[in-house]
């Protein structure tokens, strides 16, 4: 949704295409998530229209869920930096 | 594809979102089947075995561990076991009454008292599994959760004393609070723990010291 609105199913297309296939959405957890971003605020609806009988829901990031998830990719970004520098941190002993 | 046979598939698709409740049927309902249409079309298939299961419980999970239906189970848990204390006490009267064993004294009180058991089993296993049901995606918190060593040390002592009830609900409050804000496994395990000692203390364990009493 940072590129712009996306309805249910593109949601789950792009959460299947960034993570190489390893993330699949249910529609379960992907509408309980959508429920608390409304309920919160980071996310709207930018539109409805029905296409082919079937109601197509566009939802998009507010100003506060782009703040929201800046705020959370540094703090995932440190984290991962902190474990990659475990990671390579060399052996107990290894020094010796 | 016709209307008529449209609206066919809709209908099972609707079906299958039966457990969630009215309003979020309203809210998401033709949205979500828009979105399992659409995965229909891509060759997917969203009401397969696994897709409908995934579609029960998290609709059980929205429709009974929502805030009203938590606090009906905390009162339905209490209401429980407050009728089997008052069933095992007036039992036991009978029973010192009449000179009989508790399982010979009345059957419809010793009934009740059972019955009334398992049902506070019950009504605890699921208000404790709804309690612990952490949705995806959490909101971010800024602090990390308080370390889960506190509760288990409450546990351990509520778990030990003779009538360590106050405790073990204690630990049982410091195990979800925990988990709900975000904490490992070990508060869900507390929880879990805290909630079978509570149980087993409150059936168990309390009616003996109440014997103990009587003698």
């Amino acid at each position: 949704m940072l590129a712009g609105p996306l309805h249910g199913y593109g949601i789950t297309q792009q959460v299947r295409a960034l993570s190489d296939g390893v993330i699949s959405l249910s529609p379960g957890t992907l509408y309980k998530a959508l429920d608390r971003m409304l309920d919160d605020g980071w996310v709207q609806i930018s539109g409805e229209e029905i296409v082919s009988g079937r109601l197509r829901r566009n939802y998009e990031l507010t100003t506060a869920g782009r703040a929201v998830f800046a705020a959370e990719g540094q703090r995932r970004s440190k984290v991962e930096k902190a474990v990659r520098r475990i990671a390579h941190r060399p052996a107990l002993g290894g020094s010796l | 594809m016709t209307t008529a046979s449209a609206s066919t598939d809709q209908a099972q698709y609707w079906r299958a979102l039966r457990f969630y409740s009215k309003p979020w049927r309203e809210r998401h309902g033709a949205d979500m089947i828009a979105m399992m249409l659409d995965a229909s079309d891509h060759g997917e298939d969203p009401l397969s075995g696994a897709g409908r299961r995934s579609l029960m419980w998290s609709g059980l999970r929205q429709r009974f561990g929502s805030g009203p239906y938590v606090w009906l189970w905390i009162a339905a848990t209490l209401a429980s076991l407050g009728l089997h204390e008052w069933a095992g006490y007036r039992n036991l009267q009978i029973a010192e009454r009449r000179g009989v064993s508790g399982w010979d004294a009345d059957r419809l009180t010793l009934t009740l008292a059972l019955t009334t058991a398992v049902l506070f089993v019950a009504c605890l296993t699921i208000l404790t599994l709804s309690l612990l049901h952490r949705p995806p995606f959490l909101r971010p918190v800024d602090v990390s959760p308080a370390r889960s060593w506190p509760g288990w040390i409450v546990l351990a002592v509520g778990a030990l004393s003779w009538i360590g009830v106050p405790l073990v609900l204690g630990s049982l409050v410091i195990g979800v609070r925990g988990y709900r804000a975000g904490g490992g496994l070990e508060f869900r395990l507390l929880a879990i723990l805290s909630a079978i000692v509570f149980a087993f203390q409150v059936l168990l364990v309390l009616p003996v010291v109440n014997l103990l009493f009587f003698i």
